[in-house]
């Protein structure tokens, strides 16, 4: 009999809708899980896996969500392309330089760059004011606290403020406020939310989505700025790494941005099919 | 036994860091090698080269009488100004963001360095000394040990955002407190046996009012995570408590330097009793 596992899912920006892959996989080859700590788009994915639905409904949902957002969401996608400064030259660099100045603009004027008007209707209704009581598996949503400065775990209340909160991306999206903290998503402090993560949580298994670090040289001040945060965000998770019992390391995400939402279907694919053939080389508990 | 002091990054904080060497230098201990990040690498720089400390004091009031020192805070009148005046340096700030690398150019940090260092060498220092910097091309942590002092400390000074990279070979240089504000581990690399870092312990503010604020409060988070990591390495952590000063006004570096020396100095009995025991 297998021992049931803590599964640690995370993922920066939209790269997180491959957890759905990676909880198909794992549910189609038996593997018991006894609790999924989560951060950003995973943690919405999560729930909706504990809940005991299909994940691959939400593949969908969030593809024509960003279809149909595509204005409002002002090119996310192209933002992305701040780490891709050699393809910019050559494609929409005018539209690249309005992109990161309005971005800029809307974080020196207002808490984010978006609104919660556009994504949390979306949220109720996909699920409604349900609990976390309501989950057949125990799940943990990683965010941050600004008030008090620490991570925190969510594990209890409403999954719609956890949901809200695992994805107010700084800079993209509002802090949410419960009670008295102020909470925004941990993927920008640590894509994987080892922090949280104990002794009594083993085994574990982690599963790491990378990113390719942009090594080339930047054009503009937000992108020397956003490679920095990268480099500490990627030696934070390096070291958080120890922690983790198991680690399934989908090299195949690298060819994805955080606001790669146009491949959404891909990147599930991706995800899955890697997962698949980790789980047939590596003997899990 | 090879003692090493190591001083961490923290902009006007770090003159602090001149203090704390006034104290250990009056408890008789004895440094073989230094290295810093940032202002570290500037006080470590010239310690390492004068090993006087009058004269270091001395040379922080010319560099501050002769040279601009608050040039890089673009903001420091606009809080008193017209709110127009604000909104206006919001405008020109997110137009050099999506435009230029850097809101300053380098030239004010050159003229206040090549006072502090002249034409000076690593190899001429009298003790070992190395500024530490971060390649943001590889994302590696870059230990600087030879050439002209001016540019290895440069380097390790670059603030990104506020300063452009310093580009040396393929290699493109910002201040090494991205990975390292407290470069221990990068002192032991040199075969240091027992290490005596400085920090600077400020409290980043709670309240935003905006989305860069977030951002920045997030940065302040991963610091304060990386910075645990290497005072752990370390033989003997001095931490200065500058939560109460003002960094943005570099002229203020008295203050540091008394709160740096009396910090020290009431930790000196401990650390000679940890230094006797490790040489024993």
């Amino acid at each position: 009999m297998p021992e049931p596992i803590t599964l640690v899912l995370g993922g920066t920006g939209v790269k997180g809708i491959a957890s759905i892959g990676v909880l198909q996989s794992l549910h189609s080859h038996g593997i018991k899980i006894k609790k999924i700590v989560a951060a950003g788009i995973s943690a919405l994915i999560s729930a909706q896996f504990a809940l005991g639905e299909e994940p691959n409904l939400l593949t969908d949902e969030f593809t024509s969500f960003f279809k149909d957002n595509n204005h409002s969401l002002w090119g996310l996608e192209q933002l992305t392309g701040l780490l891709m400064s050699r393809r910019r030259r050559v494609v929409g660099s005018f539209s690249y330089f309005l992109r990161e100045r309005s971005y800029c603009s809307a974080n020196f004027k207002g808490n984010s760059a978006l609104s919660w008007e556009t994504v949390e209707p979306q949220i109720t209704r996909l699920f409604g004011y349900k609990t976390f009581s309501d989950l057949k598996i125990p799940l943990a949503m990683s965010v941050i606290d600004l008030k008090s400065g620490t991570s925190v775990l969510l594990e209890k209340g409403t999954l719609h403020y956890g949901m809200k909160a695992s994805i107010a991306f700084p800079g993209i999206l509002p802090p949410v406020t419960v009670g008295n903290m102020e909470l925004v998503s941990s993927t920008i402090y640590c894509e994987l939310p080892l922090d949280g993560i104990t002794k009594k949580d083993s085994p574990v298994l982690t599963i790491d989505m990378p990113s390719t670090f942009s090594g080339s040289n930047p054009q503009t001040l937000l992108e020397v700025i956003s490679i920095v945060d990268d480099i500490r965000s990627r030696a934070i998770k390096e070291k958080l790494l120890a922690k983790t019992d198991y680690l399934f390391l989908l090299e195949g995400m690298k060819k994805f941005r955080w606001g790669d939402y146009h491949q959404i279907p891909q990147i599930v694919t991706q995800a899955r099919n890697e997962t698949d053939r980790l789980l047939k080389r590596t003997a899990l508990p | 036994m090879k003692v090493g002091l190591c001083l961490s990054g923290g902009g006007s904080r770090g003159y602090a860091h001149i203090g704390a060497i006034r104290a250990l230098t009056e408890a008789g201990i004895k440094i073989d090698i230094v290295n810093g990040t940032s202002i570290g690498a500037i006080i470590g720089g010239i310690y390492a080269l004068y090993q006087d400390v009058d004269k270091m004091t001395d040379l922080v009031k010319q560099v501050t009488s002769s040279v601009n020192v608050n040039h890089f805070n673009l903001f420091r009148h606009s809080k008193e100004g017209p709110p127009f005046l604000q909104n206006w340096l919001t405008e020109a700030v997110c137009d050099i963001a999506a435009l230029r690398k850097s809101i300053q150019s380098h030239n004010n940090n050159l003229k206040a360095l090549r006072i502090l260092f002249d034409e000076k060498r690593f190899e001429d220092t009298k003790i070992p000394f190395s500024a530490v910097s971060m390649d943001i091309m590889t994302g590696k942590t870059v230990v600087i040990k030879r050439g002209k002092l001016i540019d290895g400390v440069l380097a390790s000074a670059s603030l990104p955002g506020i300063f452009p990279p310093v580009a040396r070979g393929k290699k493109l240089l910002v201040d090494g407190y991205v990975l390292a504000n407290i470069p221990v581990p990068e002192l032991r690399q040199q075969g240091t046996d027992f290490i005596i870092s400085i920090g600077l312990v400020n409290a980043p503010s709670k309240e935003h009012e905006n989305g860069i604020d977030i951002i920045y409060y997030i940065e302040s988070l991963k610091q304060k995570q990386l910075d645990k990591w290497a005072i752990a390495e370390s033989n003997f952590h001095i931490n200065i408590d500058m939560s109460k000063f003002d960094s943005s006004h570099f002229e203020n570096y008295l203050v540091a330097i008394e709160r740096g020396y009396k910090a020290t100095q009431k930790v000196i009995p401990l650390l000679k009793n940890k230094l006797e025991k490790a040489d024993a």
